[in-house]
This record gives C-alpha cells, sequence and structure tokens, in this order.
C-alpha cells in the first residue's frame, strides 16, 4: 500500500504542470501554497525524507476544514492519487516505525491518523490470533519444509507486531491537544485521542512474547528433526537443508534463551511447558554439538549456499524507502544497521514476471528487473517530467517507467 | 529485523574512496554478501552437492530470471542480438551460475554509477563457473543501455550543435545523471569487448568496438558540457566521484576545451 502511494505521488510531479495549464480557474482548483505544498511533499517522499513528508502534510491539514479537505481529496482522486489521509496516514506510519524525531499529531491529524494507526496495530493483532504458530501445532511427523513455512510466517507476523509496538509506543507522546480543543471534540472524538495506547502497547508485548515461545519451540522440534536426518550420511536435499538448519536454530534458540535471560526472566515463567526446563539451554547446545558432528564439511558449505540465496533474494526483491525503492534511507549511507533494512514481499511464493510483457510498472514481480536501468537517474526523476518524455520511456510519468 | 544465524561475511571488500552512496542502493550490500557467500560454496562443493545446488534452485520460481530483456528496445537486429534456444524458449533461465552473474553484473554496475573506481566491473570478477552466463548479461544489459540512449531524445539535445561557449539548456543535474547512464554503458561496452571470444576481426567484435567508440564520444560531449556548466564539478564530487575525477584530468580538458561547434566526436547514433 504504502508503495503504490509512493508511486502516485511520483506521478504527481508532473501532473501538476499539465493541469495547472489545462484546468479553468475554479473553485476546486488547488492554491499555489497548496500546489507547493502537495510537489514538496512528493519530493521528500521521493528522497525518502519521510520527516518532511509528514511535517508539511500535518501542517497543510491543520489550515484546512473538512470541506476544503474533502474538496483536495476529489482533485486528487480525479487524478488517480492518494488521498491527504492516505498520503498523511502511511507516512506517518513509515516514521513511526523508523523511529526518528517527528513533530506532534495536532488535532486535526489526529481525528484523521489515529483511526488508520489503530487499524494498522488491530490488523496486526488480528493476524497474531489466526496464526498458525500459535494456534495450530505441527504434527510430529511435520517435514523440514513445513517447518520452514511456519518459521517464515512466524519471522513476517514477528515484524508486523515490532511495528506494531513501535507505533503504540510513540503514538501516545505524540498526540498534542490543548484542553480548549478537547471541549470541542465530541465523545467519540475525545475517546480517540484519549486511547491508552500504552496498555495497547503491552498487550502487542505479550502478544509477540507468545509468538517468540511458540517460534522457539517449533525451532527445538526442527532441530531435533534436522539431527534425525543428518544421522542418514548420503547426500540428499534434505540433508542438505538439515546441514543449514541446525545452525540457524541454534543460533535463534540461544539467543531466545539469552534475552530472557537478560530481562531477569526466570525460566518457570514461560507459558509453554517445553521452555521450562532448567537444561534446556544445555540440551540445545549438546544437540548442536551432535547436529554438527553429524553435518561435518556440509555445514559450512550449506550456510553458503543458503546465506547466498538469502543475500540474492533481497537484493532481487527488496525495496528501500527512497528513490522508488531503490534506495535505503540517508541513514544507510553511514549505519549499518540502516543498510539491513528493507521491505521485503511477505509472501515468498514470487513469480517473477517477463519484463518485456509487463504493461504497468507496479505490475512486475520483482520490481526492478534490472536495478541499473533506473538508478542512474538518481539525481531528478522529472526528466521524465517534459514532453519529451525523456529518459524514461516516452511518457509524461516521473519515477520508474521502463526507461527505454 | 533479525537475520539469526545469517553468517555476514567479512571477505566481501569493494575497493571503493567513498561508499556512502553505494551504502544506500538497494542490491549493494546484498548482491555483494549473495557473491561472497556463493563463491565460498562452488569453490568447495563435490560435483554432487553442486549437482544438488542447482536442483534446490532450479525447483524455486523466484529464483528464476529473464534475460535478452533488451529484444524489448533493439531497434533492429545485429551481430550482438541474442538468440532463442529454441521455438519455445521464453528467455527464462534458472541456475547458479544465472543468479551470480546477475549480481555481479548489477554490483559491477552501482560501482560504476556511483563510486570512482576506474575498471569497475573489475571490482568484482567473474569466477570460471558462472562466465557464460555473465557473459550473456553483460551483452543484454550493453544493449539495453545503447538502444534506450539512442531513442532518448535526450541524448538529441545533449549533442545539439552549439558555440563553444553556449550553454545546453539542461539542468546541470540531468547531465550529471547522463555522464553515469553514458559512463555505465561505456564500461558494459569494454567488459563485453573483453570477454568476447569470437575472434578479432569478426562481426561481433567489431561491433562492440564500434558500439564502444560510439559510447566514449559521446562520454566526452557530456563532460565537455558539464565543463561549461559552473556547478558541474561541484555536483559531478557530491554525486558521482568517476566524473568529477574525469572533469580533472588535464588531457582530457585540453580536449574538451578543443571541442567546439565544428571539432568533436561523431555523433552518437539517435533514432
Amino acid at each position: 500500500m504504502a508503495w503504490r502511494s509512493l508511486v502516485l505521488v511520483g506521478i504527481m510531479l508532473c501532473a501538476w504542470p499539465a493541469a495547472h495549464a489545462s484546468a479553468a480557474p475554479s473553485a476546486e482548483s488547488l492554491t499555489p501554497k497548496e500546489r507547493q505544498t502537495l510537489d514538496a511533499v512528493g519530493t521528500s517522499w521521493f528522497r525518502g525524507d519521510q520527516h518532511t513528508a509528514v511535517t508539511r502534510l500535518a501542517a497543510l491539514v491543520e489550515r484546512l476544514d473538512d470541506d476544503r479537505r474533502t474538496s483536495i481529496d476529489a482533485i486528487l482522486s480525479s487524478k488517480r492519487l492518494p488521498s491527504l489521509t492516505q498520503m498523511l496516514t502511511e507516512s506517518r506510519l513509515s516514521v513511526l516505525q523508523q523511529g526518528g524525531k517527528i513533530p506532534k499529531l495536532q488535532v486535526h491529524e489526529a481525528l484523521i491518523v489515529l483511526p488508520a494507526l489503530e487499524q494498522h496495530i488491530n490488523e496486526a493483532l488480528e493476524a497474531a490470533s489466526k496464526s498458525r504458530v500459535i494456534g495450530d501445532p505441527l504434527s510430529p511427523t511435520a517435514s523440514l519444509d513445513e517447518y520452514d513455512d511456519l518459521l517464515w510466517e512466524s519471522h513476517v507476523l514477528a515484524n508486523r507486531l515490532a511495528g506494531a509496538k513501535s507505533i503504540a509506543d510513540r503514538v501516545s507522546h505524540l498526540i498534542h491537544v490543548s484542553p480548549r480543543e478537547a471541549e470541542r471534540l465530541t465523545d467519540q472524538q475525545r475517546e480517540l485521542v484519549n486511547r491508552d495506547y500504552q496498555a495497547l502497547s503491552k498487550r502487542i508485548e505479550q502478544v509477540a512474547a507468545d509468538l517468540a515461545e511458540h517460534e522457539t519451540v517449533l525451532r527445538i522440534n526442527r532441530l531435533s528433526l534436522a539431527t534425525n536426518i543428518l544421522e542418514q550420511p548420503d547426500l540428499s536435499r534434505e540433508r542438505m537443508f538439515a546441514a543449514y538448519y541446525w545452525q540457524v536454530d541454534v543460533g535463534r534458540i540461544e539467543a531466545f534463551l539469552e534475552a530472557s535471560r537478560r530481562r531477569q526472566r526466570k525460566e518457570t515463567q514461560f507459558s509453554l511447558a517445553e521452555l521450562n526446563d532448567s537444561h534446556l539451554r544445555q540440551r540445545v547446545a549438546q544437540s548442536g554439538k551432535k547436529a554438527q558432528h553429524l553435518a561435518g564439511q556440509l555445514a559450512p558449505k550449506a550456510a553458503w549456499l543458503f546465506d547466498g540465496i538469502f543475500w540474492w533474494h533481497r537484493g532481487r526483491y527488496g525495496t528501500g524507502t527512497a528513490v522508488f525503492g531503490l534506495a535505503k534511507s540517508e541513514e544507510a549511507a553511514t549505519v549499518p544497521a540502516a543498510q539491513f533494512a528493507l521491505y521485503m514481499p511477505p509472501d515468498r511464493e514470487l513469480d517473477p514476471s517477463d519484463p518485456t510483457k509487463v504493461l504497468r510498472f507496479d505490475e512486475s514481480t520483482p520490481r526492478y528487473d534490472r536495478r541499473h536501468h533506473y538508478w542512474w537517474a538518481w539525481e531528478d526523476r522529472r526528466l521524465a517530467v517534459g514532453p519529451s518524455g525523456a529518459g524514461t520511456g516516452g511518457t509524461a510519468l516521473a519515477g520508474v517507467q521502463p526507461f527505454y | 529485523m533479525f537475520f539469526g544465524a545469517v553468517g555476514f561475511n567479512s571477505a566481501f571488500k569493494i575497493p571503493a574512496v567513498d561508499s556512502r552512496t553505494l551504502n544506500r542502493l538497494v542490491g549493494f550490500v546484498e548482491y555483494g554478501q549473495a557473491l561472497a557467500n556463493l563463491e565460498r560454496f562452488i569453490a568447495s562443493a563435490t560435483p554432487e552437492e553442486l549437482e544438488l545446488a542447482e536442483q534446490i534452485v532450479g525447483e524455486r520460481d523466484d529464483l528464476a530470471i529473464f534475460t535478452n530483456v533488451s529484444r524489448r528496445v533493439e531497434k533492429e537486429p545485429s551481430a550482438l542480438s541474442e538468440r532463442a534456444e529454441g521455438p519455445a524458449d521464453t528467455f527464462q533461465r534458472r541456475g547458479l551460475g544465472w543468479l551470480m552473474a546477475l549480481a555481479r553484473v548489477e554490483l559491477g554496475t552501482l560501482i560504476a554509477g556511483f563510486d570512482d573506481h576506474e575498471t569497475p566491473m573489475t571490482a568484482s570478477r567473474p569466477t570460471e563457473f558462472e562466465l557464460d552466463e555473465y557473459r550473456e548479461m553483460i551483452e543484454d544489459s550493453l544493449r539495453t543501455h545503447y538502444w534506450a540512449l539512442r531513442a532518448d531524445p535526450i541524448v538529441k539535445v545533449i549533442q545539439q550543435r552549439r558555440r563553444p561557449t553556449q550553454r545546453l539548456p539542461l539542468d546541470e543535474t540531468v547531465l550529471i545523471a547522463y555522464y553515469r547512464r553514458v559512463w555505465v554503458a561505456l564500461q558494459l561496452a569494454r567488459t563485453a569487448s573483453l570477454l568476447d571470444a569470437s575472434g578479432a576481426g569478426s562481426p561481433r567484435q567489431s561491433l562492440l568496438q564500434q558500439w564502444q567508440q560510439q559510447l566514449d564520444g559521446l562520454e566526452k560531449v557530456v563532460l565537455r558540457d558539464l565543463v561549461l556548466n559552473n556547478n558541474a564539478l561541484r555536483l559531478a564530487e557530491s554525486y558521482m566521484p568517476r566524473c568529477a575525477q574525469r572533469l580533472l584530468e588535464r588531457d582530457l580538458r585540453m580536449q574538451l576545451d578543443r571541442m567546439g561547434a565544428v571539432d568533436g566526436p561523431p555523433p552518437f547514433p539517435t533514432n
């Protein structure tokens, strides 16, 4: 959703000149200040500067009454662009999840954005409640592939919950509604701005902890399965995967138990009985040693193969927060941790599209068949705004239409 | 995000004067790590393990790659055009070699575009294992950039005959972007030429030489336009170190200064 809006905001960069030239002056037209703000929002969004996008949009929204906001949304909609609500919500979401200093939520923006933020949080909680990881234990004869599918689901869900918690943690500190403004709100609106986000954050934390426990149990079981598979010395597909998975699982289980220890959590306080074993850490270490011995030289080779594929997959399908997904945040230039951050498709069943047959840029999988076809115009995507259509394919769209 | 036991291979190093911008680009870290790991795998795997790995890679749809992407922009067939492997060939390819070739081309072009490395494509040399796939992918990438430049009306504007002191009606940032584009295409042409095994004097070699000369000439035209622009060097230093370095090369500057409305390399062909 954020990706589509980002693209459409890019389209907006070129739409204004044509629209301005052809539309007769009317109450429906944007004022120069409004157009300037929306262009600035688009530009900052393109650069991955969500903080500026939020700041400009928030300031714009505070100046608008409901009727004017509806008019602007109608104009945006007529150009098939996202509404102010959508742009504001998505940029707020992005900033809340990324962290950093962000402007306070004034009353008008709060009333627009809070329902969407709450929905985002509730959707993450609902996904967790329906998750097979928590609710549907695997059968004892489950295969490595089945474990892998479930652990992937857990990974995606953990990220969603982490994002939701980040929002809940921060949003309550950002709401800035004066007592006089609060008096003018309806009961429903007052309830919205006074929602107990800290309690929501605690709830998310509990769900995330529950998920982590279930995931750890899955890994313990998979470690056992992998060790059994490695008892068979003949090279096979399962042996190759087992030689990799035992390493991942030992590492993740150890990290979970260490994190629990650091939180000074007594082991008897885990909700799952399997984890309330004072010898668990020792058992896992012993299993790991056994698996390592059984895997032998296949272990490092499997790690190189599957780690290599893992990184390749990120390079192929990952999108950053800037330059229409071609680049990561500005922080990534100097902060190693920021270099890892990418949006990845939650679905692993990806079917790459033939780039010679894709008609719309946002229909292709992966987004960029060849990244070097696109990032050369880093400095200025307005190349495509000119009437000639310039270097991005003869159209008037700014952004990532095929560059040829 | 937590990557668990996924290893970060410290053997991966690309020499760079200023790698900061590169670090932002999606693919630089990722493909670099992918190659560091996969190179170790293919260097150590037994034939049976390699065969098994190929099966594993081959059965995953998300690891499939399409080649001959350039056929969408090729104006006319040439000695460098890719041939289908049969009437049913969709140009979908699978295998470790293709994964590595794609990663290496993306990585090399990233370095070409955003670093001042003199021979960027050699910063990540292909192994024998994926050499054939790499050659094919380099040529496909070259064909795409070459034919796209030929179809690009901005290239016509850049090449317009003007008085030596007359500036282009183009934003200097556009010039920087086009320099990057031409430079990348030039590196692809040079690499394709080095890898071509068809023999001196062959139609393929002749065409590669011709394209290289045309791109070389276009590079100089863009540099000349940048020289005429006062802010160009400052921008080039920020956005494209290689461009800035080129502008500082004394012999090249003298050559560019002599390029005028009449003198200069033959124009890059445009459609």
